[in-house]
């Protein structure tokens, strides 16, 4: 049997970690396409991503999940609707730390709501030790109010374990969309 | 209105006496008390200033060791041994080093006054952890919705544990105990659950708060949530029963406090469809105990949705659920489970 490859996108605004999330579970050194930040405005960041990241998992079945992270500049949207085709699905991280937060995570979700539509999204929110505002609720109201239903975490992208987390879920998302679809069919 | 403490001179010449009565009463501003003077009839006080070998001092000094809520000043010859238990003055007094020792008396007074105010809300022994925890988390829940100025502290054989504020919904480890969201077991452990014995007090959240300025404020929900999955799976909370279904308003917070393998699975159902225990049980083929013990939990955060059980609810049939969770995985299950098990990670 031919092995299968999987798509994992991480995607958020410039500094939100989607590079540091793929290098937290990556089996290989993850490649990636940092230039030197020109935008200060939008982030501190030395350094940015202008193609995308990528890692990748082997896994014991000979499939391969591979990581995709997407340029978090709003300019490099229209590399987003070629890296979700087909995708197992989408993490999309937020710095809490960052102006008009909530409003990042919408226009995110906006960009990938095939994926989210099909429960095969996750937000994680990073630096809420630091600025604990906006609250994990006020994520979960903001989606609520749009009628979607997308799980929202607090989390650290330099932790594997919050990484993984969130891809369990993403999991445990699809296989409860796929057994309920079966019941009600 | 302003404290008053009754601060009495013993031992000392009369100039010196009068020397300190003048540098308390012109320097009355910096102090957060109001100092008033104990003559020779008042057979108490609250602070003793004197010769460490006056009798009077003596016994003040004895009574400091049993009873906090007492403060002495030593005052010494420059020659003498300073007693390094005890505050000291060195002749002759100058004004700052007197005001700097009420100062200090003041604070530890006014720390000892603010645990002693402690009103106690319920202090018995219990059987199990369990209903530690449900009485627990009654007491708090009925002074948040009552008292919202107050805070609470959890004390155990007297010794604070843990403090509650419940204004901002936050709580903190007593005594230097670290406490973290995401670790309930350290959170149990300041709870010393083996002795069952809850005594929940209560304070004006004005008054001054003894808390170590290193500690860290958590949020309470990890708090009710860790007391939830740890501690209440023994049956459902009450106003909740085995006939209802549960659905959740939205996912838990797994990145701040943790989550099992079945905690996931549990959340991602609920968050989809209202269902009762015994569902939940034939679709996941989780223990009864768990998912008790996860609705508990939710319920606790406020993350249980109403369900209008006559109209929303999609009512299953329990013998396609456990045909459902005996098919064969499909392709996909199979390639979560080559992740998981590349990951390490547990299925539930």
């Amino acid at each position: 049997m031919t092995a299968q490859e999987y798509k994992l996108i991480f995607t958020g605004q410039m500094g939100a970690g989607k590079t540091t999330a793929i290098a937290s579970i990556s089996e290989i050194a993850p490649i990636k396409t940092e230039v030197s930040n020109t935008d200060k405005q939008a982030h501190q960041k030395e350094h940015t991503t202008v193609a995308m990241d990528y890692g990748e998992v082997q896994l014991s079945t000979g499939d391969r999940l591979r990581l995709y992270g997407t340029p978090g500049q709003e300019r490099f949207r229209f590399m987003w609707n070629i890296l979700q085709q087909g995708a197992l699905g989408v993490i999309i991280l937020v710095d809490n730390s960052q102006q008009e937060a909530v409003q990042s995570m919408k226009d995110y979700i906006s960009a990938f709501k095939d994926l989210v539509r099909c429960d095969r999204a996750v937000v994680g929110v990073g630096r809420m030790e630091t600025h604990p505002e906006p609250s994990i609720a006020k994520y979960a109201q903001a989606l609520e109010d749009e009628g979607l239903d997308v799980p929202v975490f607090s989390i650290d992208v330099r932790r594997s374990a919050d990484v993984l987390l969130m891809l369990d879920v993403l999991m445990n998302r699809i296989e409860v969309r796929e057994m309920l679809d079966q019941l009600e069919a | 209105m302003t404290q008053e403490l009754r601060f009495k001179i013993v031992g000392m010449n009369i100039n010196d006496e009068l020397l300190i009565r003048s540098i308390v009463r012109v320097s009355a501003s910096r102090f957060q008390v109001q100092w008033r003077f104990a003559d020779e009839a008042m057979a108490d006080a609250d602070v003793y200033m004197g010769p460490e070998q006056h009798q009077s001092l003596k016994e003040a000094m004895n009574e400091q060791a049993s009873i906090a809520r007492k403060y002495c000043i030593g005052v010494v010859d420059p020659n003498e041994t300073r007693n390094p238990k005890l505050t000291t003055l060195t002749q002759p007094l100058r004004a700052a080093e007197v005001i700097e020792a009420l100062l200090t008396a003041e604070k530890s007074i006014k720390r000892e006054a603010s645990n002693e105010s402690f009103e106690t809300l319920s202090n018995k022994a219990i059987d199990s952890s369990a209903q530690y925890a449900l009485e627990l988390t009654q007491a708090i829940q009925r002074e948040t919705v009552h008292e919202s100025e107050l805070d609470l502290l959890l004390s155990l054989d007297g010794k604070p544990q843990i403090r509650i504020r419940v204004t901002d919904g936050k709580f903190s480890g007593c005594n230097g105990e670290k406490l973290a969201a995401d670790d309930g077991e350290s959170i149990l452990r300041a709870l010393n659950w083996l002795k069952y014995k809850i005594d929940v007090s209560k304070k004006n959240s004005d008054e001054s708060i003894d808390a170590n300025p290193a500690e860290e404020w958590l949020p309470l929900d990890s708090f009710y949530w860790h007391l939830g999955v740890r501690t209440l799976s023994h049956q459902l909370l009450p106003g909740l029963d085995n006939g209802m279904r549960f659905k959740l308003k939205h996912w838990p917070d797994f990145g701040r406090n943790g989550s099992e393998p079945s905690h996931v699975k549990l959340a991602a159902l609920m968050v989809r469809r209202a269902l009762q225990v015994v569902e939940l049980e034939k679709i996941t083929r989780i223990s009864k105990d768990a998912i008790v013990a996860f609705i508990n939990a939710c319920a606790l955060c406020n993350l249980l949705q109403p369900v209008d059980q006559s109209g929303q609810v999609v009512h299953m049939d329990l013998n396609r659920l456990q045909q459902s969770s005996d098919k064969p995985a499909n392709g996909l299950s199979n390639v979560f489970t080559a992740i998981r098990s590349v990951f390490g990670m547990r299925a539930s």
